[in-house]
């Protein structure tokens, strides 16, 4: 086998407008996400069942089946409704809605991971519900929600790469396009992933300057003993 | 509603907190079975009897952490948790409704549950910051007279895990005082204490006392309970079988079960 060297001149500036249009539709996706995942997360720790049974669904439908089917479901769902709307409005609302669900799952868990009688002990001096979570559960609760929520992402963001099929311009589909005039599958592909691998790989040691910026700032006994003493909260 | 009964003095008060009839179940464990009794301002109740008999779920239904099922607790002639209507499905209050009363309602508990990622002294100032509103000036300096009341004054930049579990209850009694409760719930504050440490936070519970603090007490701790309490009330599954003066109370019970209860206890602390 041997590697054509010109593909590489050839449909590399085309593969990087399409990963800048991943990191945008990912980055947009991401914080829809994270927003929809705390409404869904609260949801399904309501008391009131017709908070948290649609919630339950919500996740479980995007959970249990396929992100490509979602994609078609969505993309062909708006023209029948008689709503023209673009692919690559239609691809981020479908990611959104899904990272969303994923989401929400971690965060769900990072809340169930703080002993309940913190939150107790906030709402036994009478600070309402979300303040609680906010100032008290949610802190407390970052050292399993950052490395979730890492994880997590770097699934949306290749989970992503479907999005091709619904015709939204990002990193996949801009491989089709460099496929057509080339016809060199294997660089292009491997040309793909090592810009996939790179998107990831930034966005973890990102995510892990995140964490240690966290943990800087909640402080913990153990970086009290270190020198964090004397800082009230 | 019922006559108001009259204090031990004769005198006929509203009470801080009236009780009435009183009904909770888990599934299908009746853990609360027609529960009534009144609390005057300043009195100390002690509820003791054996575990699982409702003692820390009546408590907890004091501030609505437990919602009841049935009939009604006033706080200050007010009905805790669920509308006042005749004749209709009651109707729960609103949660800020609820977040107000609990305001004047301190509750310490047996896990000391102190905020891990605050130090002390973010603890004490965090719901007068954050719920009441103070400014940080006038909450830290609050804060630092209770501490040093409790004589923790210089634990003020240390973290929970830094602390004694003695020395986490006492910040946990100072971050309930901090509200300026007119009335303090202690869930068996000393249960969950190595025994020697058990001393101090039941001498800033006697302080509280003697300052005339409300206080209802779900304890083991017999001796506290005869020193301080002017009533003990006695539970046994989910109903209370005796309210009484601790003098009468601990010398002759009237009921078997609690007879038996408090030899179970006075074995065990002789051993």
């Amino acid at each position: 086998m041997t590697f054509d060297v010109a593909v590489f001149t050839f449909g590399l500036p085309i593969l990087l407008k399409g990963l800048v249009n991943t990191i945008l539709f990912c980055a947009v996706a991401i914080v829809f996400g994270l927003f929809i995942a705390s409404l869904i997360a609260l949801c399904r720790l309501s008391r009131r069942w017709f908070l948290r049974l649609p919630a339950l669904w919500f996740v479980e439908f995007f959970r249990n089946t396929p992100f490509l089917v979602q994609a078609f479901i969505l993309f062909f769902a708006f023209p029948r409704l008689g709503i023209r709307i673009e692919a690559t409005v239609a691809g981020i609302m479908v990611l959104s809605l899904y990272a969303g669900a994923y989401f929400s799952e971690s965060i769900r868990g990072a809340i169930l991971s703080v002993p309940k009688g913190q939150i107790e002990a906030a709402r036994a001096l009478g600070m309402p519900y979300l303040r609680a979570m906010r100032r008290i559960v949610l802190p407390q609760s970052l050292g399993y929600l950052l490395p979730a929520t890492t994880n997590q992402i770097i699934g949306v963001i290749k989970d992503s790469a479907a999005l091709s099929v619904i015709t939204v311009p990002e990193l996949s589909m801009a491989a089709q396009v460099v496929l057509g005039e080339s016809f060199s599958p294997v660089e292009t592909y491997i040309m793909v992933a090592l810009l996939y691998w790179a998107l990831t790989a930034g966005v973890a040691a990102l995510m892990a300057h995140v964490e240690t910026r966290a943990a800087a700032r909640v402080a913990s006994p153990t970086l009290a003993r270190v020198g964090m003493a004397g800082k009230s909260q | 509603m019922e006559e108001v009964p009259p204090n031990a003095d004769g005198r006929r008060s509203e009470p801080i907190v009236r009780v009435r009839n009183v009904h909770k179940w888990f599934g299908q464990l009746h853990v609360l079975n027609d529960i009534s009794f009144d609390v005057q301002s300043g009195e100390k109740i002690c509820i003791i009897g054996p575990s699982g008999s409702g003692k820390s779920t009546l408590l907890r239904c004091l501030n609505f952490l437990e919602e009841h099922d049935a009939g009604t607790i006033w706080l200050e002639g007010v009905p805790m948790g669920f509308r006042e209507a005749a004749g209709v499905k009651r109707q729960r209050a609103s949660e800020s409704e609820i977040n107000r009363m609990r305001e004047s309602i301190g509750m310490v508990f047996q896990s000391f549950n102190l905020w891990g990622h605050m130090t002390v002294m973010g603890n004490i100032i965090e719901a007068p910051m954050h719920v009441r509103g103070d400014s940080r000036s006038t909450a830290e300096r609050a804060a630092l007279d209770i501490l040093e009341r409790i004589g923790l004054a210089d634990k003020r930049d240390a973290y929970p895990s830094q602390l004694s579990g003695g020395q986490q209850q006492r910040v946990a009694i100072a971050r309930a005082l901090a509200m300026r409760p007119k009335i303090m719930l202690f869930d068996e504050p000393t249960s969950s204490l190595d025994p020697e440490l058990v001393g101090e936070v039941l001498e800033v519970m006697r302080g509280l006392a003697e300052d005339g603090m409300t206080m209802l007490v779900v304890t083991h701790e017999m001796d506290f309970a005869a020193d301080v309490a002017d009533r003990i009330i006695f539970m046994d599954h989910g109903v209370i079988l005796e309210q009484e003066r601790p003098a009468l109370f601990f010398e002759r019970p009237s009921h078997e079960r609690a007879t038996q209860f408090l030899a179970r206890i006075l074995r065990r602390s002789a051993r």
